[in-house]
């Protein structure tokens, strides 16, 4: 995946987004688990991510 | 091109990727993602045989899964970071409620505690009490399904939007206005169920959410 602008990335993040709800709609209860389970550890990265960046702002 | 196998990963990976062209000190990309998918649901069987394993030992009369947990049974999933475990809770000869053996049992069966929460490696429990008549109604009421091949029980879904509205928040606004989108809802049972509680004020809010969008 290259995106080159800030516009370009978060149109794929808003397409990967609509195509989640999309694959969503026929998954199992534990299929939907795991992505939550996912999404989480993913938020918790990008917050240590973020943290990471913003102090290296300093 | 997007891929669409593991949609989540992707919206971080995009994140990240824009992190790293700010700050070389962020870790490699591949890295990142493996660790996002190594995520399973094991943790989330073993919290679910340990809340069984209470009602067989009679530590709790029996319990039921709410919250965004018990939704993603039947609407797509939403984020969130602990699994909701409404309980009956049984009074001590005083008459006073204590949630203490309940967590000294989970912890006897594996799970740690972390502030509220019991943990089961990456899956927080919360054990909430059965506060008022419409939580006893959505235990009592609740489905027996299985995760997994593990016998569990979730508030059904006209009970789970309807614990939302009592709730009261955004999120649980938006949430009723999830499963109304998605059909996922008898409204009928709704409408029952809102009248006995008296949260018909609410459901007209949820209401204008739909409205709204």
């Amino acid at each position: 995946m290259h995106a080159n602008s800030d516009k370009e990335k978060m149109t794929h993040i808003v397409a990967a987004k609509a195509a989640f709800r999309v694959e969503q709609a026929g998954k199992t209860w534990e299929q939907r688990v795991q992505a939550i389970a996912r999404m989480n550890a993913a938020d918790k990265l990008a917050k240590a991510a973020m943290q990471k960046f913003m102090g290296g702002k300093k | 091109m997007v891929r669409q196998a593991q949609p989540p990963v992707i919206v971080f990976e995009l994140l990240f990727s824009f992190t790293q062209s700010r700050n070389s000190l962020a870790p490699p990309r591949r890295h990142i993602v493996a660790n996002v998918l190594l995520c399973n649901s094991t943790e989330m069987q073993a919290a679910l045989r340990s809340l069984n394993q209470l009602v067989a030992d009679r530590v709790i009369g029996q319990y039921a899964i709410g919250g965004a947990i018990g939704a993603s049974f039947y609407v797509e999933a939403v984020q969130t970071e602990d699994i909701d475990a409404f309980v009956f809770l049984k009074a001590s000869p005083s008459g006073l409620i204590s949630l203490t053996p309940i967590y000294d049992a989970l912890v006897a069966l594996g799970g740690s505690i972390d502030r509220e929460y019991v943990r089961f490696a990456e899956w927080p429990l919360q054990i909430l009490p059965d506060a008022n008549d419409l939580i006893r109604e959505s235990i009592r009421m609740a489905s027996e399904v299985e995760y997994d091949g593990i016998p569990t029980r979730v508030f059904t879904a006209a009970h789970l939007c309807a614990v939302a509205l009592q709730t009261g928040r955004t999120k649980d606004f938006l949430r009723v206005a999830m499963f109304m989108e998605q059909r996922a809802v008898d409204l009928e049972q709704l409408d029952r169920i809102v009248e006995r509680h008296g949260l018909a004020d609410r459901l007209s809010r949820a209401m204008s959410y739909i409205q709204g969008t």
